[in-house]
């Protein structure tokens, strides 16, 4: 389905580092060039990004609250940083390189398809359903999954603290409507026995503020996003469907 | 995790770092020949422009000599070239500029950061990493840098992206 592939990316230039608004400077690259690895791989839990610029080494690193940057290290002064992240990057465990520890691609797997972790239940991803092409924020993605012959929705986003259960309890109260997704599961995911959390991997950087926690919700049943109404007749046949559904 | 790393001012230094008999890491620098013009560290210009130029001429590609180097870190380099002039025993000086070819130093960078990462391996816990048990220890390191993508972009997205280097997982 997705490439999978792509760890982590290095940017180079002779030119200093521009924290400028022009777009061309390297940091508005580096930040349109993450947003295509976040694109292209939905599972992506953070992302770290490198750059030498004239000569000084940065780490980037992109998460669901923004992005972070390291102060700069010279090269050849400070190699040990450099070995620190390239080790890191090439032999540290998944979790630690940005892999989504609930989110298990088909090379990882012995299965055909890849996986979504649930609480211990691995369900086969069928479709993606819809993405919101954001990395700051819910980064929400709907996927149509599926186990023992049947067909589920989860929907894999992140709330903040103040919202974790907001949406639970609204699937809750309608739960039984025609009409409206019924929810089976919610659940926070644990990391290590941890919520995980945008702050998990860099606390005292975090602005508690900015600080998301990953809280998926398991739905049925599988339709068709109303987005994809093929006529105006349809949509309104759509809406008319769900006020005589209450 | 940033502020557990060491600040340029810290005591932590490396050894000379090495790969195959080749030295990566030495004297407090990152051996010139490993690395493009734009990385190579200030003190190592002239010399590693004069070693250039000795296999250049050595090659009777270019008859002439750099006299002086007016860059600084850029990619572009702008020198002044003594040559003879044909059919006669005369010199002359001109001003020259030269372009790396495309893609050249990020695949000089990928050929150096990979030199390094296997030099990483043997360092690497036996273990700890899933990665590196998925991947036989024994053979290489799990993913690898390329630098194709600096001059073909990437289309494995909603939107083309043509980042100098990347990190590429190696499928088992």
């Amino acid at each position: 389905m997705f490439s999978w592939e792509v760890v982590s990316f290095m940017e180079l230039t002779s030119s200093s580092y521009s924290q400028s608004d022009s777009a061309s400077n390297i940091q508005n690259a580096i930040m349109r060039k993450a947003y295509a690895v976040f694109t292209s791989q939905p599972g992506w839990w953070f992302l770290f990004v490198l750059s030498i610029t004239n000569q000084e080494f940065r780490i980037h690193m992109f998460d669901h609250s923004g992005v972070v940057l390291s102060r700069p290290y010279n090269i050849h002064q400070s190699p040990c940083i450099l070995l620190c992240m390239l080790s890191m990057l090439t032999f540290g465990n998944f979790g630690h390189v940005g892999y989504n520890p609930t989110f298990l691609p088909q090379y990882l797997t012995s299965w055909t398809t890849a996986m979504i972790q649930v609480e211990s239940t691995a369900y086969d991803i069928i479709d993606q359903i819809f993405f919101n092409f954001l990395i700051r924020g819910w980064g929400t993605s709907c996927w149509h999954v599926r186990h023992k012959n049947k067909d589920y929705m989860i929907k894999d986003a992140w709330t903040h603290e103040s919202h974790v259960n907001c949406k639970r309890d609204i699937l809750t109260k309608i739960w039984g409507l025609k009409g409206v997704p019924q929810l089976i599961s919610a659940w926070t995911v644990e990391i290590g026995g941890v919520d995980d959390q945008t702050d998990t991997c860099c606390s005292s950087l975090s602005c508690s503020s900015d600080i998301q926690i990953h809280c998926p919700l398991l739905m049925q049943p599988v339709e068709i996003p109303l987005s994809d109404f093929s006529s105006i007749h349809e949509l309104l046949s759509i809406l008319i469907n769900i006020l005589d559904s209450k | 995790m940033m502020e557990n790393l060491p600040s340029d001012h810290s005591p932590l230094k490396i050894q000379p770092l090495g790969f195959q008999n080749e030295a990566l890491y030495c004297d407090g620098r990152w051996e010139p020949t490993k690395i493009p013009h734009i990385l190579r560290a200030t003190s190592q210009f002239s010399g590693s422009l004069q070693a250039q130029w000795g296999r250049l001429s050595s090659t009777s590609s270019l008859r002439g000599r750099p006299s002086q180097n007016t860059s600084s870190h850029s990619s572009i380099r702008h020198e002044k070239v003594h040559r003879r002039i044909s059919r006669t025993s005369q010199e002359e000086v001109i001003e020259g500029t030269f372009l790396p070819t495309a893609g050249s130093e990020e695949q000089c960078v990928a050929n150096w950061l990979n030199k390094i990462t296997h030099v990483l391996q043997v360092f690497s816990p036996t273990t700890v990493s899933n990665r590196v048990t998925m991947h036989s220890r024994t053979t290489n390191p799990p993913c690898f840098w390329i630098s194709e993508t600096s001059r073909q972009p990437v289309q494995d997205s909603l939107m083309p992206w043509k980042p100098d280097l990347i990190l590429q997982e190696k499928l088992p």
